[in-house]
């Protein structure tokens, strides 16, 4: 049960300078960017521990590398080693790479902070289109 | 009781229980919970990001009064 009532936007809403600072990175580098949307959102499901993106077998190119270096982000800072940023500079821009790793880590503070105050890590599609 | 807060929201988020908010509201109102936690996990989800680049306190920036605490960078 949620410790703060009514949705994610609601409870920031209470402290009008989260609220709007929440919206200027929602709308900036979590929906937008340098890096395709998609690429993120994979991303941000990971980190919900979403069941389709945990077998890392299954993609491969740019998507593996992001989701390699979203959980070295979230669990594993060790994983990032000069393996794996060569990799990642071997795909990405060092402008991609900025977008991408700050929005990966927007989206982990941020379902950190939902799920302490009672909500899941993240709404559902639907209501995240509306908020 | 912010840090204790601050621990949840990294480490244990499930484990802030009715028992953990109602001490938060001893201490804070619902309003400072909302700035506070959000200022935190703002905080910590880019410190991961930093943390995998390899860059420590102050390596960049460091003649700028840009981060959360100068007088650290400076001492």
């Amino acid at each position: 049960m949620a410790h703060l009532p009514e949705n994610a936007d609601e409870i920031r809403g209470r402290v009008p300078a989260v609220l709007e600072s929440y919206a200027f990175i929602r709308d900036n580098v979590l929906r937008d960017g340098v890096v395709d949307p998609a690429l993120k959102e994979l991303c941000f499901r990971y980190l919900a521990e979403d069941p389709e993106t945990t077998d890392f077998d299954r993609f491969e190119g740019r998507e593996r590398l992001a989701l390699d270096w979203a959980h070295a982000i979230a669990w594993d800072a060790d994983a990032a080693d000069d393996a794996l940023w060569d990799r990642l500079h071997a795909e990405f821009s060092e402008q991609e790479l900025v977008d991408l790793g700050c929005a990966i880590g927007f989206e982990l503070g941020q379902q950190h902070w939902r799920r302490t105050v009672g909500l899941a890590a993240r709404d559902e599609p639907a209501q995240a289109a509306r908020s | 009781m912010a840090l204790l807060y601050t621990s949840m929201l990294v480490w244990n988020p499930e484990g802030a229980d009715d028992a953990l908010w109602a001490r938060l509201r001893q201490h804070f109102t619902d309003e400072q919970i909302v700035e506070l936690g959000s200022f935190v996990c703002l905080t910590y989800g880019q410190q991961r990001v930093i943390k995998t680049w390899g860059v420590g306190h102050g390596e960049l920036l460091a003649d700028t009064t840009a981060g959360l605490a100068p007088s650290k960078v400076e001492s």
